[in-house]
């Protein structure tokens, strides 16, 4: 998706540990996930 | 020869939306009629329960020979409790560094990259939305908070769009501008709860229900108004901020992420729909439910039909944006 005026990105995923990132939230994920499904259940 | 052109007119492009944006950030927003209004709104709905308590307390004080003006002093006082404006509970959890390091990592580098200070807490929750805000009454604090599907369903490229669209607002100073007509349309969220009858589940309604109901739909409905008409006034200055996000984003995560990551505003009915199949639906079976999700947007090339194809979605503001991005090459 080439644009007029497109711009580089300065920061690329390479230069992060995005799985580690994910590690680090799914703790909450997990919490989060299980109150959107009791959440489903009650209704 | 066209694409000589092209990148003529890119650089000039690129010039421009860096000037764009340095004054964007520089400059206020310009005081127009509808923001006056808006301003002007907000503050008469935060007065309200003010002049009422005032009232309150002059019919009590000072005219209290008079048996009924002591009486509309006290309902004056309770209507004034009732009405007074309160903030949102903090109900989502907050992590900070020491909670996760590498996300705070990559935040630094995005705030580094836009020049603001990172954000004091990240939080979380269920729904699909994301958010930047400041709280705090002394030692003011800011936080910001991207739903679980929100970044379950983007790229690495697109969280890093996501978060930097979110870590920009502090930089164009728009929690701070938003906070007056924000905490009146709150206010006037809460108003419309007051007069919301909450149905007794042990009993069938009879005709009193049937005449209270229609009662508070008859006082709830100018409150609805005000608050629409709120958001109406409000519009202009929202939207010129997230224009001003998305440029500050763009330059940090690349337009192109930023784009994509606009799209991925659009795919809630594919996320909702894959945990509606789901059904029946299981606390135990469910903890990773943001990875169905995210599943489900992975596969949606495969579907019939883009849901930003349809009908909605070229009108929506998210649309508007992507396209400021994607068409014009003006991030502002």
């Amino acid at each position: 998706m080439k644009t007029l005026g497109d711009v580089a990105p300065k920061l690329i995923p390479d230069m992060f540990d995005f799985n580690k990132i994910s590690d680090e939230l799914r703790i909450e994920a997990d919490r989060q996930g299980r109150m959107l499904m009791q959440r489903y259940e009650i209704q | 020869m066209i694409d000589q052109l092209k990148q003529r007119l890119h650089a000039k492009h690129s010039e421009r939306i860096f000037l764009d944006a340095q004054r964007g950030l520089i400059e206020r927003p310009r005081l127009t009629p509808r923001r006056v209004l808006g301003y002007g709104m907000s503050l008469v709905i935060l007065a309200l329960p003010v002049g009422f308590f005032a009232l309150g307390a002059w019919m009590i004080l000072f005219q209290s020979e008079h048996m009924f003006m002591i009486i509309g002093g006290m309902f004056a006082l309770i209507f004034a409790y009732i009405i007074h404006s309160r903030p949102v509970q903090r109900i989502a959890k907050e992590f900070d560094r020491t909670d996760m390091p590498e996300l705070f990592r990559l935040m630094d580098a995005i705030a580094a990259e836009i020049g603001v200070k990172t954000p004091d807490a990240f939080a979380s929750n269920y729904n699909f939305h994301d958010y930047a805000t400041t709280y705090g009454l002394f030692k003011r604090r800011t936080l910001i908070g991207v739903g679980m599907p929100f970044w379950w369903i983007r790229s690495d490229a697109e969280r890093i769009a996501v978060l930097a669209q979110q870590i920009a607002h502090f930089g164009n100073g728009d929690p701070k501008q938003d906070a007056i007509v924000g905490a009146a349309f709150e206010t006037t969220l809460r108003w419309e709860d007051i007069l919301t009858p909450l149905p007794d589940p042990d009993f069938h309604p009879g005709l009193g229900d049937l005449i209270a109901g229609a009662i508070m739909f008859v006082l709830r409905l100018p409150v609805r108004i005000i608050g629409e008409i709120l958001l109406y006034l409000e519009f202009g200055t929202s939207q010129r901020s997230v224009y001003i996000t998305d440029a500050m984003a763009a330059r940090v995560a690349g337009s192109d992420a930023v784009v994509s990551s606009l799209h991925k505003n659009a795919v809630e009915p594919v996320a909702v729909a894959a945990i509606n199949e789901l059904y029946p639906f299981d606390r135990d079976q469910n903890a990773r439910v943001f990875d169905v999700m995210a599943g489900a947007v992975a596969q949606m090339r495969t579907r019939a039909g883009w849901c930003w194809n349809s009908r909605q979605w070229p009108k929506s503001r998210v649309s508007i944006r992507a396209r400021r991005l994607m068409v014009t090459g003006l991030h502002l």
